[in-house]
């Protein structure tokens, strides 16, 4: 057993005790009830289980947490795709994904929309070139399987959010 | 989807197939976004038959006309027509020597 303490979406978890072979996305899914994270692969092939890891230093990324233990996440500040709306209003990202129809399942959103809001936040401090767009949009959203929309609409969504707000985003 | 069907799904029936429960991401690849021209991506939507009955829908019906393109692109660019997919490199270059 490991004691688990952990910040979600803001609100602080635990102390609690869990089994050291308990998967972060179980603990998610089956103790908090936060069934945004989906399962999917079960073997981080997919990331669809992908959340928002927030280090002290600013910095975020994201994580796989269907092979991660929960007790790994231990002392961090995550965030899930419940976490990104704030009272009541989706962000501007999730807005995008609507407008874009970004999805049709829905089964990949949550990882991509925490990974796009990374690569936002990240662009925000560090700004690119207009020219490195798109690659910087494909390389952030790579690896995040979507079998429906086929990607094109989550990169569009994301685009756009950038490009409504260049100074913001881009050098 | 349509790429991934066009160029990577290969599905054996029977004891060797997905049907055996032991299927993963590993043998049943699906295409990343990285396999896509995301960048350079023409949609031409063309106008409605009937204007109360908009197409709509994405996934597996629209999916279709991309693979008849891509083999259809296959097709000028080696003369060969294929029939069977997946299309892959092994198959490919088969036709080609």
């Amino acid at each position: 057993m490991t004691t688990l303490s952990l910040t979600i979406n803001g609100r602080t978890y635990g102390p609690t005790d869990v089994r050291d072979e308990l998967t972060m996305n179980d603990y998610l899914r089956e103790y908090l009830g936060l069934t945004g994270t989906k399962f999917g692969c079960g073997a981080a092939q997919c990331l669809s289980c992908a959340v928002i890891i927030d280090n002290p230093d600013g910095t975020s990324y994201t994580s796989p947490t269907c092979i991660v233990p929960a007790a790994n996440f231990n002392g961090k500040s995550i965030r899930t795709v419940e976490g990104h709306a704030k009272n009541g209003e989706l962000s501007v990202l999730q807005k995008a994904f609507i407008e874009h129809f970004a999805f049709q399942c829905g089964y990949c959103t949550a990882g991509f929309l925490n990974e796009g809001q990374v690569l936002l936040e990240r662009l925000e401090k560090k700004r690119v070139p207009r020219a490195d767009l798109e690659k910087t949009i494909g390389e952030a959203l790579d690896g995040h399987l979507c079998r429906c929309t086929g990607y094109v609409r989550y990169h569009e969504a994301v685009r756009d959010v950038i490009l409504a707000d260049p100074h913001r985003y881009l050098l | 989807m349509g790429v991934g069907y066009t160029f990577l799904e290969k599905l054996p029936l029977y004891e060797d197939g997905p049907g055996n429960g032991k299927w993963n991401l590993g043998q049943y690849v699906v295409a990343r976004g990285s396999d896509l021209p995301l960048r350079d991506l023409e949609i031409e939507v063309l106008p409605a038959v009937d204007a109360n009955e908009r197409p709509k829908g994405i996934a597996e019906v629209t999916g279709i006309p991309v693979i008849a393109a891509l083999v259809n692109a296959i097709f000028d660019a080696t003369g060969h027509r294929f029939r069977a997919l997946p299309v892959t490199q092994d198959t490919i270059k088969g036709v080609l020597k």
